[in-house]
């Protein structure tokens, strides 16, 4: 045999990192389809490795994706976007009719939540009229509902119109109902006429792919079962996931023992530093893109002592090490700079605005305008108030990200400015930063937010109507912005639209609500050996769950 | 595998028998990685149909493969676009007339007459002077040399902006596509290594234990599950690293651990590769792209470089737009175009992300 002669061009890229040849020798002789135990008593039991713990587990209530994701395993959307595009959907026969203004929906006989009840127009009409229209129940959706849908009125026990308000399309009118989810009339004691989300959230029932078949006790460990009445879309001969463990409130650190470990099994959302190792066991681990939108901010209080000087808040931008700091996640592998709420290559990104540079000369000299002088380092304003803030920090991110945010902290104290930094428990955010809170507890608050298409960011700018009472964390308003979208939602032309989007985000790149930070691209880590047709969908993550079986043993 | 039969395949071969020339070699880290950045400068020649078995000639036709891809996304891409008023309005009716010509190109019928339809209702007219933008202009005019313009540019102001948008010419790239060769047969008897190095055309003749992506898919079924065809494809690789452990173990020197790993990143990229595209041919965008993802390596973002080749990156594009990840292709095609030779994969990049922002009935959600 003659020399081994592999061309050194060819080589491994500098990216795979070199194991031992006894590391590699032990893994190549590893039997195909080799499970190791996972935690605890349960080998088929698929371990997922969550974000923060959630505080409902209906969708239409929640505000993180974690929540999200566990309304997905649990209800179904009235209609999904598929796979090529158009609508499908579960809940209704495919040959719905449409006569503007309604839509002829028939539910679809087979069927049947959790509890064994089977569905029926009564439950879309409840889940219309009582829920998603009704303001005052826990939701914010009520405003969007009422403007585009007047009631639902059944005709038969399956069989109903959904009246529309709104001029409807020639296709796609069905993707009004993407974000509606099907509840049930009498498991939320519909009949009082008043939805309890509260009291069942612990045993919610739904249509959707799992239940949990036990009371949840514990948020931070919740378990699931498949649902027995909705039928399993894998192959013949393959095994579908019948029960699911879903793990909140780990700190990466914890995570990654687990995955390592094999006591886990799908890593919703790592941080991408952990992922090299994980690469180099292709055999093993695989990665799947989860394409979120996810863009990263520092909320900025207008209104606090400080923060109100356009000076200041532009100094602090200055301040801000983004190479370094996204060099933290990957660098531009995995992340990019943002200059304002439209992500990077958007349409409505407006061209000629740039991620700011970092300027520690510039943000002096802003600051020494601004009237700020620095005492023993410290700067002060002129009344003497030295310049402090108050960072609030979503938990999650301080867990797993703390080198970044005390890099931030260290940008701006080694300036001269005082950061005191706390974390804000999901527990606690509603009631610290919601309808006008978060200005009483701080001053910027780090954070991060995920849109399933660009147009939802506009709700955070907004002053009032929409989501504006929860989400413009220091309630931030500006007339020329309330201008510009007075005009955008009133607008039907693209050209047109495009240009009051891109002054926005110009507008917005320079006023400063936020100080924008960054875009990250997540891919979810899973034990390819253990499980096949894992393939998250964008935005809504367990879409295609039901095609999810544990890999089979070769024979 | 016995073997006899692991000696026949290319990866044994290029790891034992250096098929390869001094000079073959660079352009075969085009498929199977290496180190590096970027993809050489392409300059394209005018359409012919290369059946040398040689790398440089498979490369030619890749490259013209890439760019039918290229030419596909934004035809599709274009037509789709135009059936919608909110898409040029009434401030530039002229767009609808370029769409009609995708939709035709692709003999979409339907899309066609409803972009007619707007195309009348405001009344747009072709022609009005073909500005071409000059920063493309030098770029891109290597993509046909003998046509003297490939984009149009449109400029309008509204409100204080300026929105500019550009269209391919499409007579000439259809022109492009139909004359190039791509899907002529090539000659069979000029297989050779050069054709089989880097997919999972493992050994002349094939190979039982170790399936091609053919073999795979059509085990798999119709319609094609994920589950079944990365099982598949993962026993395949199963078989191979064994198969190169134990009779690797006995070559003169030795295989080592790291050359195992180099050759089984090979293996992976080329059958996961040819998984993909050909599940994207078959219009199962669905399941090519995880399948073309893995193939690249599955890094969050893409860069064009050794083992990342036009066919595949531009396959990854068209999988990501089919599969309504818009800002992912375009954030993709915007690499690519920087590419020299690529530039007008820009202009889809436009074109795309223009899609991602039209009005959606459908609720905007946002969460922490």
């Amino acid at each position: 045999m003659t020399r081994l002669a592999i061309p050194s061009i060819l080589k491994a890229s500098p990216m795979l990192s070199r194991f031992l040849g006894l590391l590699v020798g032990g893994l190549v002789f590893l039997p195909a389809g080799s499970t190791a135990p996972t935690v605890a008593d349960d080998t088929r039991t698929l371990v997922v490795l969550e974000e923060e713990e959630p505080q409902t587990t209906y969708p239409l209530l929640a505000k993180t994706m974690s929540e999200q994701r566990l309304g997905e395993l649990l209800f179904d959307r009235f209609f999904v976007e598929s796979r090529s595009g158009a609508s499908a959907t579960r809940v209704f026969k495919k040959d719905y009719r449409l006569l503007p203004p309604d839509m002829t929906l028939i539910v679809d006989e087979n069927l049947k939540f959790s509890n064994g009840q089977v569905a029926t127009f009564t439950d879309v009409a409840f889940t219309v009229n009582d829920v998603h229209r009704k303001s005052g129940v826990g939701h914010r959706v009520a405003d969007w509902y009422s403007r585009v849908f007047g009631d639902a009125q059944q005709i038969t026990e399956m069989a109903g119109n959904i009246r529309f308000l709104v001029s409807l399309p020639e296709q796609g009118a069905e993707r009004y109902l993407q974000t509606t989810y099907l509840l049930s009339r009498s498991a939320l004691g519909g009949e009082s006429g008043v939805p309890d989300f509260e009291s069942t959230k612990r045993q919610p029932v739904g249509t959707g792919p799992f239940y949990a078949a036990a009371v949840i006790d514990n948020f931070d460990d919740v378990r699931l079962t498949r649902n027995p009445h909705r039928p399993s879309a894998v192959k013949e001969g393959r095994t579908p996931v019948e029960q699911l463990r879903l793990l909140y409130d780990q700190d990466a650190a914890r995570q990654k023992e687990l995955m390592e470990g094999s006591r886990a099994d799908l890593w919703v959302s790592p941080p991408a530093a952990v992922l090299p190792p994980f690469r180099n066991q292709r055999d093993r681990y695989s990665t799947r893109s989860y394409n979120l939108n996810q863009w990263w901010y520092l909320a900025l209080n207008h209104s606090s002592t400080h923060l109100g000087e356009e000076g200041v808040r532009e100094a602090l931008d200055l301040l801000l090490p983004r190479e370094q700091l996204i060099a933290k996640f990957g660098g531009d592998e995995t992340a990019q700079l943002t200059s304002g709420p439209f992500l990077p290559g958007s349409a409505w990104e407006a061209p000629d605005t740039t991620p700011t540079a970092t300027d520690r000369n510039r943000a002096s000299e802003l600051m020494k305008a601004a009237g700020y002088s620095q005492q023993g380092g410290a700067w002060q304003n002129e009344e003497g108030e030295g310049l402090s803030m108050r960072l609030g920090v979503q938990a999650d991110i301080l867990d797993d990200y703390n080198d970044v945010v005390y890099a931030i902290q260290d940008a701006w104290e080694s300036f001269g400015v005082r950061v005191r930094v706390r974390g804000i428990r999901t527990s606690d955010w509603a009631a610290i930063t919601e309808r006008g809170g978060a200005g009483d507890n701080y001053d910027i608050i780090l954070g991060r937010w995920n849109v399933d298409r660009e147009e939802a960011s506009l709700e955070l700018f907004r002053q009032s109507g929409g989501y504006g009472d929860q989400m413009n964390l220091f309630s931030w308003s500006s007339p020329e912005v309330e201008s510009i979208l007075g005009d955008f939602y009133k607008e039907t032309s693209g050209p047109k639209r495009e240009a009051l989007m891109q002054k926005l985000h110009r507008q917005l790149s320079q006023n400063r609500p936020y100080l924008f930070l960054w875009t990250l691209q997540i891919q979810s880590l899973y034990r390819r050996d253990r499980v096949t047709g894992f393939r998250p969908s964008s935005y809504y993550y367990y879409t295609d769950l039901d095609r999810l079986s544990w890999r089979e043993a070769k024979e | 595998m016995s073997a006899d039969d692991l000696a026949r395949t290319w990866l044994w071969q290029l790891a034992f028998d250096s098929p390869l020339s001094s000079s073959e070699a660079p352009l075969a880290s085009r498929w199977l990685g290496g180190t590096g950045q970027g993809w050489p400068a392409t300059t394209w020649a005018p359409p012919a149909v290369n059946s040398s078995a040689s790398l440089a000639g498979r490369a030619a036709r890749e490259d013209a493969e890439a760019l039918v891809l290229l030419v596909d996304i934004y035809d599709h891409a274009l037509c789709r676009f135009a059936q919608t008023d909110a898409s040029f309005g009434t401030e530039l009716p002229e767009g609808y007339l370029f769409g009609l010509e995708s939709c035709r190109a692709l003999e979409d019928q339907q899309g066609a007459e409803r972009v007619l339809k707007l195309a009348e209702r405001f009344g747009a007219r072709p022609g009005g002077g073909t500005e071409t933008s000059e920063t493309l202009k030098s770029s891109v005019s290597d993509l046909l040399p003998s046509s003297p313009e490939t984009v149009i540019e449109r400029v309008l102001e509204l409100d204080g902006e300026q929105l500019s948008y550009r269209f391919l010419r499409p007579g000439s790239l259809h022109g492009f596509r139909r004359a190039s060769g791509v899907g002529d047969v090539v000659d069979s008897a000029a297989v050779g290594f050069g054709l089989r190095v880097a997919t999972s055309d493992w050994a002349v003749r094939g190979l039982p234990e170790l399936p091609a992506a053919e073999a795979i898919l059509k085990a798999a079924g119709s319609p094609p599950h994920l589950g079944p065809v990365e099982q598949a494809a993962e026993e395949a690789l199963d078989v191979l690293v064994r198969s190169l452990s134990e009779h690797g173990a006995r070559a003169t020197p030795p295989l080592e651990g790291g050359d195992i790993r180099t050759l089984m990143a090979w293996a992976r990229r080329a059958l996961y590769r040819d998984l993909g595209l050909a599940l994207l041919a078959d219009e199962h965008s669905a399941v090519a792209l995880p399948l073309l993802e893995e193939a690249a390596g599955s890094s969050g973002r893409l860069r064009p470089g050794p083992g990342l080749d036009p066919v595949l990156l531009f396959g990854v594009v068209k999988a990501r737009y089919e599969q309504n990840q818009g800002l992912r292709a375009a954030d993709l095609l915007r690499t690519i175009s920087e590419q020299s030779g690529w530039a007008a994969a820009d202009v889809v990049a436009d074109l795309v992300a223009r899609i991602e922002v039209l009005p959606d009935p459908a609720g905007a959600e946002i969460r922490r």
